[in-house]
Formats: structure tokens, sequence, C-alpha cells
């Protein structure tokens, strides 16, 4: 009798977490795991939650109840400084609104992990054009956010997560505002984390043909999980 | 806003129009500089008495310039803020007519308001400058009844002239169109900003024409102010150049200077304040330098008139801390102004993986990049033409205005880190995630 193969610890774990703003309950009690090299796509209808419930898997938002583990270490037990360098260090977040630094060349936006872990500027800056040219973005390096298009940015965004070959890959609608051919592009540099370096991918999109490259599909309704789905 | 106007206008009429008429009714005494008699208004002693008259009125206008530099910055605050709100609504269909209408009635509301504190807030002022100070160096006069009936006519007026004020702000936002509104427009000093600084360089030129030989101080700081102006109209930005730079190739450097090019004219409104309350704390050095130290060979100087100069040096200590009280505000509205304006850099840079120290350390930067400078050069300004007038004589009193450089310099540095330090809650409020959804 051979032993079954040891199931790796879950790079992100969240327990019914739940979560209210002022007025709205956003997050009723959502439990999701996401596993080393596995992708799951989180779709659902406007205003279900999704973005809050990847905020929640960033440590970005403390939510009201349940429990978050990212990398093996619970969100609620680290401090501010703790979780502002786990984030930096080891994950990799596109998020759905501008989160580039407003007036900062996007070179500087892409390298701006790299210098805020003491890296050396001429090293992070070259760093900063290589992951802008995977994206097809080289032209555009020195360009200011204000200056560049809706998916420039969100391409600009997708480097940044990735300059740092991170563990665990959050993205918000990482192609929503990119054309078919752009938006497969960036969809494979985001899947190739997990197929190819081992890392794990929550993708929240409302794209169905984006939705569908996922090993799992998990759907909210209401802040709740309406439907799971296993694809591949 | 309108408070600090209000505040401003009531201290230069009060230290300087009832000096003045006071100093007419007693123009024939000289017993009224006797120290230890209550004189009638607060610097007519200072004025009845020939030789300090000039000292004495620059002194008064050392005093109330601060306060009007900062009401002018006052009244820009959130600028960068409202241009964005105006290019939303007029996206959304409003026209200019419309932006006029809401602004004037938000700015008459503001100025209602702060019309309401004034009387408070002069009183305050009354406390520390008539009954904390002795007799002799009393700076402000006796309240005097009128000054209630004056309260709700100042809170009209104000109310008027605010709604007037906030139709007139030229819409930066809508110049051509909404979405032409280019940071460039933003970025440049105000044209009111440029005629301040001419109509009080030009002031101070023709003061100190008038008082030569004693004015050539603010003839010296009047041409420094319109070559300033001059510059400002030609390059956009006096006091930190065409474009902050980083200096250092650390992420703070970085963000620093990101967030400087971004709100250029919040910036520039406080370092010109710092570099009024400079100029102030320059002129102040030298002049107690030379009180410290007088210069040699002066034949007027005894023991008689050492109580004289003692109160004209609680002047000039009143004139630096005003200064000085100025700053501060000047680099707090500063601050919450960037605050306010840059909520979104803040959000995105924390959801990167930014501790909030190092947010606050960006924060800091930013104030010491915009303060120090000008306060430096207005220190120096301010100061080196009385003390190289004093060091001619060989009275090493000259020096004072370089350790003033160097002290106020070193303090309103300290003063960005700590103050920086003390508004760790605003940046924390900043860093939240709700402010990555404002454009
Ligand atoms: N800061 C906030 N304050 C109050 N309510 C909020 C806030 N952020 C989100 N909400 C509400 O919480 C609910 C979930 O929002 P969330 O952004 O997570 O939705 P979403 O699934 O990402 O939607 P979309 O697909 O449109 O991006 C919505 O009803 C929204 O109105
Ligand atoms: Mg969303």
């Amino acid at each position: 009798m051979t032993a079954a193969p040891p199931i790796p610890d879950p790079s992100l774990e969240l327990r019914a977490v739940a979560h209210s703003y002022a007025r709205t309950p956003a997050l009723r009690g959502v439990s999701l795991t996401l596993h080393p090299g596995e992708v799951v796509a989180v779709t659902g209808p406007s205003g279900c939650g999704k973005s809050t419930l990847l905020h929640a898997a960033a440590g970005l938002l403390t939510p009201q109840a349940g429990s978050v583990t990212l990398l093996g270490r619970d969100l609620a037990r680290l401090d501010e400084t703790e979780r502002a360098v786990l984030r930096r260090r080891e994950v990799g977040i596109v998020l759905q609104y501008g989160q580039l630094v407003p007036d900062l060349p996007l070179r500087d936006n892409v390298a701006l992990p790299l210098l805020l872990d003491g890296g050396d500027l001429a090293a992070a800056r070259t760093a900063a054009h290589d992951a802008l040219a995977r994206v097809g973005l080289a032209d555009a390096a020195g360009a200011v956010p204000q200056e560049v298009s809706g998916g420039q940015a969100q391409r600009a965004a997708v480097a940044r997560a990735l300059l740092t070959s991170p563990r665990v890959l959050l993205a918000d609608e990482p192609v929503a505002s990119l054309d078919a051919t752009g938006g497969r592009q960036v969809l494979d540099l985001l899947l190739d984390v997990a197929r190819r370096d081992g890392g794990a991918v929550l993708l929240v999109t409302h794209d169905n043909t984006a939705a569908a490259l996922a090993d799992r599909e998990v759907r909210l309704r209401d802040g709740a999980v309406e439907h799971e789905a296993v694809l591949r | 806003m309108a408070l600090l106007v209000a505040v401003a206008v009531l201290t230069v009429h009060d230290t300087v129009l009832s000096g003045v008429t006071s100093y007419y009714r007693d123009a024939d005494g000289r017993q009224v500089v006797e120290v230890g008699r209550e004189p009638v208004g607060g610097l007519a002693p200072f004025l009845a008495e020939p030789g300090l008259r000039p000292g004495t009125a620059i002194a008064a206008v050392l005093l109330a310039t601060p306060f009007l530099a900062l009401a002018v910055q006052a009244l820009r605050v959130g600028g960068v803020l409202e241009q964005r709100r105006e290019r939303q609504l007029s996206l959304a269909g409003a026209a200019p007519a419309d932006l006029r209408r809401l602004r004037a009635a938000r700015t008459a509301a503001a100025f209602t308001r702060g019309g309401f504190w004034v009387a408070p807030a002069y009183l305050v002022l009354w406390v520390l400058l008539h009954p904390a100070l002795p007799p002799g160096a009393r700076l402000l006069p006796r309240l005097q009844a009128e000054l209630l009936v004056a309260w709700p006519v100042l809170v009209l007026l104000l109310r008027w002239g605010g709604a007037a004020l906030g139709a007139l702000t030229p819409g930066a936002a809508h110049r051509r169109g909404p979405l032409d509104a280019a940071p460039a427009t933003s970025n440049a000093p105000s044209r009111a900003h440029v005629a301040g600084l001419l109509a009080l360089g030009l002031v101070l030129v023709a003061g100190g024409w008038w008082w030569l030989p004693l004015g050539v101080v603010p003839l010296a700081v009047g041409a420094a102010l319109v070559l300033l102006a001059v510059r400002a109209a030609t390059r956009r930005s006096v006091f930190t150049g065409p474009r902050p730079r980083a200096r250092g190739g650390t992420a703070v450097a970085l963000l620093a200077a990101a967030q400087r090019r971004g709100g250029l004219a919040a910036a520039t409104g406080t370092s010109a304040v710092l570099f009024v309350c400079g100029l102030s704390f320059g002129y102040t050095s030298a002049m107690a330098g030379s009180l410290l130290f007088p210069p040699r060979g002066g034949t007027e100087y005894d023991s008689e008139r050492l109580t004289f100069y003692l109160s004209g040096a609680g002047l000039a200590a009143a004139v630096g801390a005003v200064a000085a009280a100025v700053a501060l505000a000047s680099l707090l509205l500063g601050l919450t102004d960037h605050l306010a304006g840059t909520r979104r850099a803040v959000a995105s840079t924390a959801a990167l993986g930014t501790p909030l120290r190092t947010l606050v350390a960006v924060q800091a930067r930013c104030l010491v990049r915009s303060a120090v400078p000008p306060v430096v050069a207005g220190t120096l300004l301010g100061g080196l033409p009385l003390g190289i007038a004093l060091l001619a004589t060989s009275s090493p009193g000259g020096l004072a205005p370089l350790l003033a450089a160097l002290v106020g310099g070193a303090a309103v540095a300290l003063a960005c880190h700590l103050l920086a330090r003390a508004l760790t809650g605003r940046v924390r409020a900043a860093t939240g995630l709700e402010n990555l959804r404002v454009p």
C-alpha cells in the first residue's frame, strides 16, 4: 500500500469570511482554498463582493468575521507592517482601480516593490523595463500614469505584480479594459505564474473566456458562493 | 480660511492704523514713550519716537504679512480636489455658470462660518498681545465697544466677499473643455500669487525708498520680491524650480518627488508663506543682533534708552513668534492639503505593500523639500542687508541672520518630521481602500 502524494499546504485559505460596509453586507461567510500551481477564477455579477474578497485575501482589508491564511500566516495575527512586507515580497496584486502612483513614470511605478525593499535604483529600473517590455510597454516606460490609456495602465500594473516573481498572484479584472489579443497576452503572463513557476493565482473576472482558462471557478452571488466548478 | 483673512485684516488694522492714529494724537509729547506709563494706542510709543518709527513700521508690516500670506495659502487649500470635482461635474453636464454658482454658495458659507469665529479669535490674540505683555510693550490697544458692532458687519461683509470671491475664482478646470484641464495649469503659480508678490515687493521698495537711508532693508527685500515675482511669471514655479526631481534613488525620494510634482500649486503656497516668515525671522534676528551687540561708535546708546530698546526686542520677539506660529500653521495646512489631494496615490502605494512608516516618511520629505529652502532663503534675504551693515561696523551681531537661518532651517525640518509623525492618523486614513475608487 503506497502513501498518497502529500497535499501541499494551501497558498491561500479563506474560512467563513464575512464583511459589511456601512450599509451593505459585501461578503457573508465565504470559504475558498487556493493551492500552489492552481488558478482559481472568481466570477459573479457586479457588486457581488469579488473585489472585497480579493482585498481580504491580500490583507488590505480585515474582515469582520472569519480568517484568512496567506502563505501559512494568519493575517489577523500580523501587524500592518508585516502584512505590507509580506504583500510586497511574496504577493503580486493587480487591483481593479487606478493603483499606479500618479506623477510617477511607469518605469518607477513598476520598480517600486524592489525600491521599497531597499533595492538599487539602476537595477530596479532595469528589471522594471524588462517587465514592461513583456507586457508590450517598453515605449511607454517614461510616461506617467495620467498620460497612458486605461489598457496601458492595466498592463503596467500587471508588469508590477509580476516583477517580484510572486508566490501568490491576486488579480482583480486584469483584462477588463484590454482587447482580445492584448487580453490573451496578459492572461498568458498571469497563468505562467501558476503553470510555469508553481505559484497560486486568484483571478477575479466577469469575462467567461478568461474564467474558462482557470482550473476552478468559484461563482459568487450576493456575497456568498453560489456555485463551484472544477474546470480541468 | 475666512477666519484667517479676517484675523489678518484685524491685525493689520489694529497694529498699524490704531498705532498711527494715536501717534497723531500724541505727536507733541515725548513723555509718552516713558516706560511704565500706559500708552494710549498699541504701538504708539514706538511710532512717536522718530528714530524708531521706520523700524516699528517695518516690524508691524513683518508682523502682518505672514498672516496675509497664510490667508492666501488657506484660500488655495483643496484646490486640487476642487478642480477634479469641477471637471467631473462639467463632464456630467454642468455649465460654467452652474459651477460658478456652486462655488459662490460654498465659499459664502465657509466665509460666514469663519466670520463667526473672528471675535473669539481676536479675543485670544488680544489676551496674548495686551494683558500678557508689560505695559510698555503692548501690541494691541484696549478693547473697544465698536468691535461688537463691527463683528456682525464683518460677518456680512465676509459672506458677500466670499460669494464674490467664489464666483470670480477662475474655473481653471474648464477654460477650454473639462478634459483640457491639464495638470500644467494647476502646476503654475496663480496670477493672484504673482500679483501678490509683485504688490508686496513694490510696496516695500517704495517704502524703503521713502525712508532711505534707514529703508535699505525693505528696499532690498522688496527688490528681491519683485525679482521673484518676475521669475514666477516666467518660469512656472517660484520656489520649487520648474520640476521637482528626486535626489537619491530611494523609494521615499521617488514617491516624494512624484507627490510634489502632482501638488506643485499647494507646495508653492506653503513655500511662499514660509519664505515670508523667513523674511520676518531674518530681519528680526538682525535687529536682535544689533540690540545685543550695538554697533560701535553709536552715541545714542545709553542706559536711559536701554529699557526702550528692550521693548523693541520684545516686539522683535513677537514678530519671530508670530512668524513661527504662522509657519507651523502653514506646514499643517500644506500637509493636510497634500494628503487630501493625493489620497489615491497614498492608497495605491499602501496596497502595493508600503508600510505606514514609509508613507509618513514620504510626507515628511515632501514637507521638508518644500519648506526648508524657502525658510533659509527668506531668513538670509531678510537679515543679511542689516547684518552686513552691522558687520561693516565690526559688530558681531551681524552674524545673527546666519545663525537664524541655520537654526530656523533645522527647526523647520524637525517640525516637518514631527508634524508628519503627528498626522500619522491622517496618513492612515488616506490609505483606505475606498480612496482607490476616487479618480
Ligand atoms: N467602501 C465601500 N463603502 C460602502 N460600500 C462598499 C464599499 N466598497 C464596496 N461596497 C459595496 O460592497 C458590495 C461589493 O462590492 P465589490 O467591489 O466587492 O463588488 P464586485 O463584485 O467587485 O463588483 P464589480 O464586478 O462591479 O467590480 C457592493 O454592493 C458595493 O456597493
Ligand atoms: Mg470589483
